[in-house]
């Protein structure tokens, strides 16, 4: 039971970092109309700078500059590669991104290298134990950060003007611009929210019981996808829904991997698209895409 | 003379850089007036707002020639933003209110140029007073309220900011007479409290009735201008755009008289009209009642519409019929066939075709492929065929086109069949959607409102339209509609329905003497 | 601190890059047969210089890794060089970057054939699986291209050490003799899915029939860093030592995890699980207390006439480079080469098919202790020995790993190829 528990826990965790993840690709998606494929390679860069600043700066200022770091970067590519595509069409921006992730993807290849580099933060290695479940420290704060996260995000979109002002842009950005909304501020807004949450995942993802940041953390983004896209592409709510699915369903699958050996190895890899085929065959839109509450 | 708030001189607009929707358009607003823009759809009205809002841009079109002033000061070099916190604002055509967000929110989002959080509160204060409902949903979500309610969100969101001019767009589009006559009396009470209006209406007497002057809007180009009172005894306004003297039609014969409309439309199968009968129909959502216990019959081939008030559960009713949505309880039988059983798809290979009331086509394409769409159900050649281009797909192609080609000329968009959609005005968009109804040659229509946003005129085109294809291809007709001259001259039997209970039914001579109708409905206008 | 050292190597890298690309002579592939006395040439040799090739991943996942090899191997030929050569000849290295895509590597080989006698390295499984079949038609000696069976079945290839099929048998037989386990026990096999971890758990369950163990396999891929989930499943199946088949990222992920489950047991890895970097990491400690590595290269810090060489030769090249396996595997390869092309100058024959026939010909190289034992490769289907370093993680030794002695388990011995 305590082994169900544990990998049930570690799911939730890693669940709640993927959310982080996917409410990114949620938030760009409904602000610019853009599939970000560029979300992993900017999530490998928050983590990289407080991975290299943490020892001449100390970690919690490596953070701040890295959340920071990751949503100027977020802007930047907003500003300087979205905006200025000729023709709105989300194929040409989807690949675009694409591009861009090599881009990124390469140059911080080249600095790491093959080296693991440790993220430095002050919970290190340790675990917490309690009613028979050990989690690493680092997943428990992840888990708690996630939910307050999670929480000023909706204090954000539900009670500021700039957050309404966002969600009346993804509604309807024609309309909201004939409120005086400007499309350029609430899509920059949503590129950087998007950046500061995924350098907060990359944050935890670097963290124990991952060694630090390789390469391969940028990866790690498209575990969010499936999360993403069975969320219903456009809801928040669903992108965290869909995080917590993937999480546990993933930990699980690994976890008793030993009697489910007639599906085969590697399922922790399969696990997670096959989940969201099975929900898009149910509901073609996501479990929370928009569906249009009508009434006249 | 009082000073103008706004002066729009010698304006020119061209979509694309090729269709031209404005030339040579001069009008004015003084300071504390209300100007009404009349003009049949295509006409260029929701353009010309759309240039002195600075919001073309998201459309495709262009300011080619002519200036905008605001306050003297030039628009030319502005955005929308800029202009908005100038105090100028638009109620965008259709609503368009986000109906994700709350009452509350909407307000909120308007507001969004208000930085100063007192004034915000004291302008949403303002809106619910003038508009009481609001304040009671206020945190409902925008996609829930009726047809009414969501006009006067979008109303008040665009007063969120205390605009010094407020441009409405069609503010009585699809709505009751009673509330059309309600939201009149709104404009006159924003424009007491010192704001000056541009507005655009299709229904020309609230308009006039509101309005200090009018400006008469024709092909992108000013025909007639004046007071409200000198427009109003113009003959020609009379004839096109207030429709009196027309507004009891006896039903007349058609079969004979509109002979020379034929259009050579024939079947393409032998399908017949069967008999639609609803019985019992209850829908609920979450806590809403939408319908309850509604029951009616539309016999084969006759033409029967569905009245009420906003919110009374008619489109709830077609979606229902269309298996959009489910029913609660209670069953809709097409003839032989159980259709509150089926899924949507299903239902239009019964020979069940509908028009959406909020219109949903294809924007990039062109009209005619729009069209095509709709005979898809009726081609019979594959797709691979039809990929390879086989004399046999050529030949359907063909003919299906020209199938297409005669809807269009039945409709009055023949010569809008190479236009993409998004260029095309909402009554045109209208057409467009029930011309792509047609093409799937049904035994079944239903019409969500096909006649809004029409001019007089235009409405009459539509019924005679509607009135030839029920004659030659023998379909029945189930139509909800605000138009009551439209109705009543067009319907053979009508079904009145308030708060989603059937309240009426009959002839249109009898329900429109009901009692309980006009209280409910038709109000003063139809008394 | 670390951030300079990383610029030094980039740049080191980029350095030993561009002296290699100033050095391709554009004539060099017209030496013709013509040579003096009496040694037949081909590609790549002409009367004064031997260009050998390096078609490494310089900008790739093991760019770093790439690029100490590529400074050892270049610091290794210019002190041959110094010493008079090969065959009177000067040896010079044309190193080119494949970024780890075969595609890449192929077309690569394909410019660069005609102008080397000698492919001394192609980095990566994936990279030299590709470029394999192409050298072998063309009777190119190709080297270091990891260490999984496929290799066995190439003519041309050279493998620097055993297989990791053989690194994974002796793994099991250590961890039986050495490390307590016993018969009827399990042991965790964790690896990528692949010519490499696949290769390591064939040997691993060989040797496990063998010894009476029982093998828990869990695939994993590049991409999971965090092995919580394997690691519980392994505790859930109560093994008593794990192999790890993986990169250094995941070994960090899996040593952490099982000390913060209580989960005290051996880690034995295949060569290229560890990195020195490691160490520095939240998982430091549990490396040190339970991670094995078992490797055909000698590590960083053996005290081997040969290793030490390879040390002074590199500490001199690059004073601030990273230490690790790369620089005893660059010299090792360096002179696995330079033995072959001296035997082929010997033979007569300094063309590309005679510098593979002097590699076959080699039946007892000593490498003064770069590997194990001397190399034979006489028989194309057997790995040139089989027998492996074993050491464990240390934070005092250079590059992290302190050797324990060598092993060739009974199981390592019994499995077979093909």
């Amino acid at each position: 039971m305590s082994y169900f528990l544990t990998q049930l826990a570690n799911g939730l965790s890693y669940g709640l970092i993927l959310g982080l993840i996917a409410v990114g690709f949620v938030i760009v998606f409904t602000s610019t109309g853009v599939l970000n494929f560029a979300h992993g390679s900017v999530l490998l860069t928050g983590a990289y700078l407080v991975a290299v600043l943490q020892d001449p700066i100390g970690f919690w200022a490596a953070v701040l500059v890295g959340i920071a770091g990751a949503a100027l970067l977020g802007v930047l590519i907003n500003a300087v590669l979205v905006r200025n595509l000729a023709e709105a069409n989300p194929g040409t921006a989807a690949i675009l991104m694409l591009g861009v992730d090599i881009l990124l993807l390469t140059e911080l290849t080249r600095r790491i290298g093959n080296r693991v580099l440790p993220i430095g933060a002050p919970w290190g290695a340790d675990v917490v134990t309690f009613g028979g479940i050990t989690l690493p420290t680092s997943r428990a704060i992840a888990a708690g950060l996630a939910v307050v996260v999670f929480g000023v995000l909706w204090f954000l979109f539900a009670r500021t003007g700039a957050g309404v002002a966002m969600r009346a842009a993804a509604a309807d950005g024609d309309t909201a611009s004939l409120m005086g909304i400007r499309l350029t501020r609430t899509g920059a807004a949503g590129w950087a929210l998007a950046g500061a949450l995924a350098a907060i995942a990359g944050i935890f993802l670097a963290s124990f019981p991952s060694p630090g940041i390789a390469p391969t953390l940028a990866l790690t983004a498209f575990a969010a996808i499936p999360a993403w896209v069975l969320g219903g592409f456009d809801s928040v709510v669903g992108a965290i829904v869909g995080g917590l699915i993937i999480g546990v369903v993933t930990a699980l699958a690994v976890g008793y991997e030993s009697d489910l050996h007639f599906l085969g190895r590697g399922l922790g890899e399969v696990v997670p698209y096959a989940v969201m085929i099975l929900v898009l065959l149910v509901r073609p839109s996501g479990l929370f895409g928009r569906q249009e509450a009508v009434r006249v | 003379m009082p000073d103008p708030i706004l002066i729009v001189d010698d304006l020119a607009v061209a979509y694309d850089g090729a269709v031209q929707a404005l030339r040579g358009v001069s009008l004015r607003v003084d300071t504390g007036s209300v100007v009404a823009v009349l003009g049949s759809n295509g006409a260029g009205k929701t353009t010309l707002l759309r240039a002195i809002s600075r919001s073309l841009g998201s459309v495709g079109g262009a300011v080619t020639a002519g200036t905008i002033r605001f306050e003297g000061e030039d628009l030319a070099r502005r955005d929308t933003s800029w202009v908005v916190r100038a105090g100028l604002v638009q109620a965008p055509e259709g609503r368009r209110i986000f109906r994700d967000l709350t009452v509350e929110e909407n307000l909120r989002a308007g507001g969004y140029t208000v930085r100063d959080a007192a004034a915000r509160k004291e302008a949403s204060e303002r809106v619910y007073d003038l508009f009481p409902i609001l304040a009671e949903r206020r945190s409902q979500r925008g996609g829930l309220l009726s047809g009414g309610q969501q006009q006067m969100l979008a109303m008040g969101r665009a007063l969120m900011t205390s605009p010094k001019l407020l441009l409405l767009d069609e503010p009585s589009l699809g709505l009751a007479p009673q509330l059309v006559e309600q939201i009149g009396d709104i404009i006159a009470q924003i424009h007491a409290q010192g704001t000056s209006v541009l507005l655009i209406e299709q229904n020309a007497a609230m308009g006039l009735r509101v309005a200090d002057r009018a400006y008469v809007l024709e092909v992108g180009a000013v025909t007639a201008e004046g007071s409200s009172a000198e427009l109003s005894a113009t003959d020609d306004i009379r004839d096109r755009y207030l429709g009196v003297g027309t507004s009891e039609p006896a039903p007349t014969a058609p079969g004979e008289e509109r002979a020379e409309t034929t259009t050579g439309l024939q079947r393409s199968s032998t399908a017949r009209a069967q008999q639609l009968r609803v019985e019992d129909l209850t829908v609920r959502f979450g806590g809403i009642t939408a319908l309850s216990d509604v029951s009616f019959t539309v016999e084969a081939g006759t033409i029967h519409a569905l009245i009420g008030p906003n919110g009374a559960g008619k489109s709830t009713c077609i979606n229902v019929l269309g298996g959009a949505y489910r029913a609660t309880s209670g069953t809709v039988h097409y003839g032989d066939a159980v259709l509150s059983a089926l899924p949507s798809h299903r239902i239009a290979d019964l020979g069940v075709a509908r028009t959406f009331q909020n219109i949903s086509l294809s924007l990039e394409a062109s009209v005619e492929d729009n069209l095509l769409v709709g005979r898809h159900r009726l081609m019979r050649t594959g797709t691979v065929s039809q990929a390879l281009r086989l004399p046999r797909a050529r030949r359907e192609e063909r003919a299906e086109r020209e199938a297409v080609r005669r809807i269009a000329a039945l409709l009055g968009i023949e010569d809008l069949l190479d236009r993409s959609v998004h260029t095309l005005s909402y009554g045109d968009r209208k057409r467009v959607e029930m011309g792509r109804a047609l093409a799937a040659e049904p035994t079944l229509l239903l019409l969500d409102e096909p006649v809004a946003g029409m001019t007089h005129g235009e409405s009459t085109v539509m019924a005679d339209a509607i009135r030839a294809v029920q004659q030659e291809l023998g379909l029945s007709v189930l139509l909800v509609e605000h138009d009551m001259p439209f109705v009543m001259g067009l319907a053979e039997r009508v079904t009145v329905l308030d708060f989603g209970k059937h309240i009426a039914e009959g002839t249109p001579q009898d329900v429109q003497r009901d009692p309980e109708v006009l209280r409910a409905y038709l109000g003063t206008a139809a008394a | 601190m670390k951030h300079r050292t990383r610029t030094t190597l980039a740049l080191a890298g980029t350095i030993a890059l561009l002296a290699a690309c100033s050095t391709e002579d554009p004539d060099a592939g017209g030496g013709g047969g013509s040579a003096e006395g009496d040694v037949e040439t081909g590609s790549g040799v002409t009367d004064d210089t031997i260009t050998v090739g390096m078609l490494t991943d310089l900008s790739g996942p093991f760019a770093a890794g790439a690029a100490v090899q590529v400074t050892q191997t270049q610091a290794f030929y210019d002190r041959l060089n110094e010493e008079g050569g090969v065959c009177g000849r000067d040896v010079e290295v044309e190193v080119q970057d494949h970024g780890y895509d075969p595609q890449r590597a192929v077309s690569l080989y394909r410019s660069m054939a005609p102008n080397i006698v000698a492919l001394q390295q192609v980095l990566g499984g994936p990279t030299s699986a590709a470029v394999l079949p192409l050298a072998e038609a063309d009777g190119m000696y190709l080297g270091g291209h990891g260490w999984a069976g496929v290799a066995l079945e190439y003519e041309n290839a050279q493998i620097p050490g055993t297989t990791y099929s053989i690194e994974g048998a002796n793994a099991v037989d250590y961890l039986v003799d050495e490390l307590g386990l016993a018969e009827g026990d399990k042991i965790g096999v964790v690896y990528f899915v692949g010519d490499y971890g696949s290769n390591s758990l064939e040997g691993a369950q060989h040797a496990a029939e063998e010894r009476g163990l029982e093998i828990v396999p869990q695939e994993i891929t590049p991409r999971d860093t965090d092995l919580s989930a394997q690691v519980s499943a392994l505790q859930q199946a109560g093994v008593s030592g794990v192999i790890l088949a993986a990169a250094p990222a995941q070994l960090a992920s899996l040593a952490g995890v099982m000390a913060s489950q209580g989960m005290d047991v051996p880690i034995v890895g295949n060569t290229p699980t560890f990195g020195p970097s490691l160490l520095e990491t939240t998982a430091g400690p549990a490396l040190l207390e339970n991670f094995y590595t078992v490797t055909s290269i000698a590590p960083y810090s053996l005290d081997e006439p040969g290793v030490e060489e390879a040390r002074e030769l590199y500490e001199a090249a690059d004073p601030d480079g990273e230490l690790g396996w790369e620089v005893p595997l660059a010299s090792a390869q360096a002179r696995l080469l330079t033995t072959a092309l001296e035997r082929a100058c010997e033979e007569g024959d300094l063309t590309p098919e005679g510098v593979v026939a002097a590699m076959r010909q080699t039946s007892d190289l000593d490498t003064e202790g770069l590997f194990a034992t001397p190399l034979d490769y006489t028989e194309v289907t057997e790995p040139p020995t089989r027998t492996v370093y074993v050491s464990r993680a240390s934070a005092d030794a250079p590059g992290g790993l302190e050797v324990l002695g060598t092993v060739e388990g009974p199981s390592a011995q019994s499995y077979t190829f093909g």
